[in-house]
């Protein structure tokens, strides 16, 4: 188990993070949910390793990540980037190659190459291996990236899947793809959840967080408002209190999940004309 | 033209499909680079004299007949220059790969972000005031001492230039390559007023600093500094994984269980030293490292673990070729091997300041 203990994280005396606690379990896929700046890119910074919390502790599978050694921890735990710019010309291929490298001894052999096939296969960049990764769209750059997170993790047989805790950490993944690939990566994640990996993603779609998420934790202002399962968490009173947004709830037809319309906010906050004085003032 | 774009790219694959292939034909190319630059000169020395020459020296006869001075010129004189240029080359283009790996930016060459020339006026600071100095120092450490004022110096500008240039982990550009000019001014400047003060015979000369010179070829100038371009030589390459992590990003090297600023003190430690010596044995030679990591990219791709190994083969022939050429274009005066190296790198230069792909970092 991945699990944030009362973790708070401050920066230049903002805070940016108030004693906030999750945990990850493998075979868990969990959604964060939450408004621009409500800290959910800090919990993951956090999560992951960039960033130090200034109060509570970060362990995995019961003991402090900071006991971990770095190449362990890369073994367990892999984390995808919201972009990642990657100067000189790397090919798709070789990204996905660098996520074996925490099992890499000297060389990649001939599993290694084999898995960063596979995982290229699953997110559907195989047609793309030998091209220039910065020739990519945005999007096939994010498959790209998700191939090589997946690379990082991947169980070599069914012992390792069953028996070593494995987590994966994805900040917002879908954000540069079309809808279709937007349901196949979360579709990927929730097949690595089913793996008996735990996945962690921050999304901004609730619908979409609602048809895949085993769990949902609701970030607003530093905080962790409220965690739990898609139907115990998400209603139209929590909607409007963090997003400031009516929203009509329904059952989704075939699955069964949380399905949210939205209404759109009456926006009043523009002036419907200046009043200008003849000095040229703004009154 | 669709088929003819396919070949392109089957012939440009073909140097990476077979990597061990690429660095033996370099390796080669290096090896005639090195006999033909023993073989030209003033002197003209016939390859079979030379392979005399130096199978005489572990007791091997061969039937080509030699004269004393033909030993003379390779044994004293063009052997120690071409093991220098060998050295030389290496480290500089080493070196710029590394500091490009470092920047995250093909533009980053030790002598254009200043490094060079910080450890050039380390050298010049020593040899001016370092006097003092080797009166405490005993006699077996002081001819490491100016490889070392060197190696300091570039050490300063290149902390420097990292600190200036490298915001929150993004390399600022134009900030580096600014910083540079402002650094290889100043350097320049104080490098200028100690030559023209000083009538220490080994300063005098100005353009050995700025254009740079393997002439200080003898024995015992090269020896002292010998570790100090080995060392960078063997240590860099095997950073060269790390080095791939970290073009992803600093924080996703990280994730990847590189140690990130470990991975970083000792780029800069290394590139540092061997710039250093390098510097203080043959002055400034400019460009090296900036075209061949490019040429290197292009033929093997950008991985480390080819790039590293074929910018040390392909410098030190860069390098050979360029002093081949000093020594012979305008006999019996020599011409600053800087003035061949800029000859080739400046335009090269200006082309991939043009190509937009540079500036997006590609």
């Amino acid at each position: 188990m991945l699990s944030a203990n009362a973790i708070s994280f401050s920066i230049k005396r903002k805070q940016l993070l108030r004693n906030a606690s999750l945990d990850i379990k493998p075979g868990e896929l969990t959604v964060i949910l939450g408004p621009n700046g409500a800290g959910k890119s800090t919990f993951m910074k956090l999560l992951c390793g960039d960033l130090q919390p200034s109060s509570g502790r970060i362990t995995l599978d019961d003991k402090p990540t900071q006991n971990w050694t770095r190449r362990s921890l890369a073994q367990r735990r892999a984390m995808m980037p919201q972009s990642s710019n990657v100067v000189f010309a790397f090919s798709a291929r070789e990204i996905v190659m660098l996520g074996r490298s925490p099992h890499v001894a000297r060389r990649e052999n001939q599993r290694d190459q084999r898995i960063a096939e596979t995982a290229m296969g699953s997110t559907g960049v195989s047609a793309l291996a030998a091209r220039n990764y910065n020739t990519l769209s945005g999007g096939e750059q994010q498959r790209v990236q998700l191939a090589r997170a997946l690379c990082q993790i991947w169980a070599e047989d069914k012992d390792a899947e069953q028996n070593d805790s494995r987590y994966l950490l994805l900040d917002e993944p879908v954000a540069s793809m079309d809808l279709a690939h937007q349901h196949e990566t979360l579709h990927i994640a929730q097949q690595f959840a089913q793996r008996n990996v735990g996945v962690l993603i921050i999304l901004h779609d609730i619908n979409l967080a609602a048809m895949y998420a085993d769990k949902i934790a609701i970030f607003e202002h530093g905080e962790i408002k409220r965690q739990g399962s898609p139907n115990a968490v998400l209603d139209t009173a929590l909607i409007r209190e963090v997003f400031g947004i009516d929203a009509l709830f329904q059952k989704h037809p075939t699955l069964g999940c949380p399905l949210m319309v939205s209404m759109p906010k009456p926006v009043n906050n523009l002036p419907t004309q200046l009043n200008i004085s003849p000095t040229g003032k703004l009154q | 033209m669709p088929d003819l774009a396919v070949d392109r790219a089957a012939s440009k694959l073909n140097f990476r499909a077979r990597p061990e292939l690429t660095l033996l034909a370099l390796g080669i190319l290096l090896v005639t680079t090195m006999l033909a630059a023993i073989c030209t000169g003033a002197v003209s020395v016939t390859t079979g004299q030379v392979a005399s020459i130096l199978m005489t020296k572990i007791g091997i006869t061969l039937p080509w007949q030699f004269e004393p001075r033909h030993e003379l010129v390779v044994m004293s004189l063009r052997l120690p220059r071409i093991l220098l240029g060998l050295l030389v080359g290496a480290v500089l283009a080493l070196s710029g790969a590394a500091l490009q790996g470092l920047f995250r930016n093909p533009l980053a060459d030790p002598a254009l972000v200043g490094v060079s020339s910080g450890a050039a006026l380390g050298a010049v600071s020593f040899i001016v005031a370092g006097s003092t100095l080797l009166a405490v120092v005993p006699d077996g450490v002081q001819p490491f001492l100016l490889p070392i004022a060197a190696f300091a110096g570039g050490l300063t500008v290149a902390m420097l230039v990292y600190r200036i240039g490298v915001v929150d982990g993004q390399t600022q550009v134009a900030t580096m390559l600014l910083a540079g000019i402002a650094i290889n001014s100043i350097c320049g400047a104080l490098i200028g007023m100690f030559v023209f003060t000083s009538d220490d015979q080994q300063l005098r000369d100005l353009t050995f600093w700025t254009m740079g010179s393997l002439a200080r070829n003898t024995w015992s100038v090269l020896l002292p500094v010998l570790p100090f371009l080995l060392v960078p030589c063997c240590v860099l390459p095997m950073l060269s994984r790390g080095m791939n992590a970290y073009i992803l990003g600093e924080s996703e090297a990280g994730h990847l269980g590189f140690d990130v600023e470990r991975l970083k003190k000792l780029t800069i430690f290394f590139t540092s030293m061997g710039i250093g010596a390098a510097v203080a044995v043959s002055g400034i030679i400019g460009f090296v490292g900036l075209v061949v990591p490019h040429l290197a990219r292009l033929l093997l791709g950008s991985d480390h673990r080819r790039l590293m190994p074929s910018s040390i083969l392909l410098g030190s022939t860069l390098v050979l070729f360029a002093d081949a050429l000093s020594r012979t274009l305008v006999v019996p005066a020599e011409l600053p091997i800087g003035v061949v190296t800029s000859c080739i790198g400046g335009p090269f230069f200006l082309w991939l300041l043009m190509s937009k792909r540079t500036l997006r970092g590609e």
